[in-house]
């Protein structure tokens, strides 16, 4: 079995969840890298579409530190900025939005603005303010999202909802108006995540290696729901971690 | 009339939160307008120094709108200068910003008679990988300045519709999120679909700042590498300010009138400065200064820390106080070298300035 790092599983887990052919909306960090590894590897033919504005930017060199890295915007079809690569997520060209987070609960709810109550602003600690998540988990025809876990991450109730999933469960994204499909698949550091379609609770669907269901379920606030299906992920091969540590040679990204 | 509809955010969300009525946190569109319309509209040559545009049009109390994002194409140069001159009660309107913000910030923890900024309205403070912002942090959890949340989109469709003269934008996103409970926006029914639809206000700044790839002396300028809506907030602004890469003859501007991406008519004042961006990075140019952004970003980690102002005070007296222009600021600080390695980095395409 190779060896490999936590990072490296979950960014090679999470790239297998985008198809070839796909438009990809991402911003910055370890959505990036995923993204040019499934470039590298099975969906070639993926064109990626960047938060600044860059239409197809191209993956394996662009390994920008930034949104609007200089890096993201050479050798694209164009570089506009984020008021057209947006609107492109309105309009509904985008397959898969890509996001981090700090926090979420069942229903695919995300934090990723800060912890504490706004309200009082003594206890709150921003991270940044809440960037792009939220028009990218809107309108994105399905939402993949990567995130840290444990029982402070995996909440009963986010701190602040920077970005709606099903919010209350079935039927409330098509009350408010969202127009994307929701989140989708969630990887986390523990394991694999999907929503039951009916109900559209998040359930655990793989666990890593080294986990088990039962320190999961200590890792989540609330009594999460496990697939009769549960699998192990499988591990990377040798081949599949060579690659990756190719595209972040200096563990940039990956640690 | 159409009301205000509910989302149900109300019962969903974890916070107790009061509406606040509405308040424009600068210009309306229609103010804008009018200040607009009073200017002289003709082909006038608009270069001056930096020092002469900050004085003319940094007042106490604007709404400054900050073009750039993140460390991208930032306008550093005009707020090194903004901070040199002092002003105080200012409104910041920007999508996503770094260094800025922070030595905006810094200035006024070391002196709030001298800088100060009253409220915030934004998408996202900080440096991105290089780390969170430690001033911002600071400011909000002291309570020190008020904050308005919006996305990257909804800013810059803020600044969209002030640059259309128009007083709101619909979006469709915002709703469902606690950002639809704190912030100025509001859930409408349309009157046309019947769908909800999220109603933006506009964001016209009093003053704007940005910095571009190259312009005319009219202010006509081009812009390599993402835009980061600064054609939008040098549209959506009373007046605007920009500085400029190279300073390039009205003939090459008209050779290629589809490389112009902010009309003349849009700008105020123009100032060449090379490495106007830095230690941001500039496409075309030159590339991030990750050790300054990382030594600066230290020192405000100290002081948000341990509340010692000695680390900081030092850096702004040497580096801001203690430079006349920016030049003496980038010799002092970066040095042929440096800017020499920045633009090796550099891994923009060509720009085309002819």
């Amino acid at each position: 079995m190779a060896d490999y790092k936590l990072t490296e599983l979950m960014t090679i887990r999470c790239a297998k969840e985008i198809k070839d052919g796909e438009v990809v909306f991402v911003g910055v960090g370890l959505p990036i890298v995923v993204v040019a590894y499934a470039f590298a590897t099975h969906a070639p033919n993926m064109i990626m579409f960047t938060e600044g504005g860059a239409i197809r930017a191209t993956p394996p060199i662009a390994l920008g530190i930034t949104v609007d890295d200089p890096a993201l915007f050479t050798n694209a079809d164009a570089a506009f900025g984020m008021l057209a690569t947006m609107a492109a997520l309105q309009r509904g060209e985008v397959d898969v939005a890509f996001i981090g987070g700090a926090q979420i609960d069942k229903y695919g709810n995300i934090n990723s603005s800060g912890v504490g109550n706004w309200t009082q602003k003594e206890s709150w600690t921003y991270f940044a303010g809440s960037g792009g998540a939220n028009d990218m988990a809107t309108s994105g025809k399905r939402v993949l999202a990567i995130l840290p876990q444990d029982k402070k991450k995996f909440v009963d109730k986010v701190d602040y909802i920077t970005t709606p999933g099903y919010l209350e469960g079935p039927g409330t994204r098509e009350r408010l108006g969202m127009i994307g499909g929701g989140p989708t698949c969630v990887v986390s550091t523990m394991g694999v995540y999907r929503f039951n379609d009916v109900t559209k609770e998040v359930y655990l669907a793989e666990f890593f290696p080294g986990q088990s269901i039962e320190k999961i379920k200590a890792n989540c606030a609330w009594d999460l729901q496990v697939s009769p299906n549960v699998v192990e992920t499988t591990p990377p091969t040798a081949d599949e971690v060579k690659v990756l540590r190719g595209i972040d040679p200096t563990g940039f990204y990956l640690g | 009339m159409l009301g205000p509809v509910s989302s149900k955010i109300k019962s969903i969300s974890k916070l107790k939160y009061d509406e606040i009525p509405f308040e424009h946190w600068g210009l309306t569109a229609t103010q804008t307008r009018r200040i607009t319309e009073q200017k002289d509209h003709s082909m006038r040559d608009k270069r001056m120094t930096l020092k002469e545009a900050v004085t003319r049009y940094i007042k106490d109390g604007i709404n400054l709108g900050v073009g750039g994002f993140v460390n991208t194409r930032v306008p550093a140069s005009i707020i090194h200068e903004i901070i040199r001159k002092g002003t105080r009660n200012l409104t910041l309107s920007l999508q996503s910003n770094s260094i800025c913000l922070e030595w905006l910030a810094g200035a006024m923890l070391l002196d709030p008679d001298r800088v100060s900024i009253k409220r915030v309205e934004l998408a996202w403070w900080g440096y991105e990988l290089i780390g969170i912002a430690p001033l911002w942090r600071y400011l909000v959890t002291n309570r020190i300045v008020e904050t308005d949340d919006y996305t990257n989109y909804g800013m810059s469709v803020r600044f969209k519709a002030g640059a259309m003269g128009i007083p709101f934008i619909p979006v469709r996103d915002h709703g469902g999120s606690d950002m639809e409970l704190v912030n100025r926006g509001k859930m409408i029914e349309c009157p046309f679909t019947g769908e909800n639809i999220y109603l933006l206000p506009s964001c016209n700044p009093d003053v704007g700042i940005v910095h571009t790839t190259a312009a005319d002396m009219y202010g006509n300028a081009r812009i390599f590498g993402a835009l980061c809506t600064c054609p939008e907030i040098s549209m959506a602004s009373a007046y605007t300010i920009m500085t400029t890469e190279k300073i390039i003859s009205s003939d090459t501007i008209r050779r290629y009138p589809n490389l112009t991406e902010i009309p003349y008519v849009a700008v105020d004042a123009v100032i060449e400065q090379p490495f106007g961006s830095y230690p941001g990075a500039c496409y075309g140019y030159y590339w991030f200064d990750m050790d300054h952004l990382r030594m600066f970003r230290g020192l405000c980690d100290d002081f948000s820390k341990t509340g010692k102002k000695d680390g900081l005070k030092k850096y702004f007296d040497e580096y801001i106080f203690g430079c006349e222009t920016y030049d003496d600021f980038l010799e002092k600080v970066a040095g042929h070298k440096k800017l020499r390695h920045l633009r090796e980095m550099d891994g923009g395409q060509p720009i085309y300035t002819m």
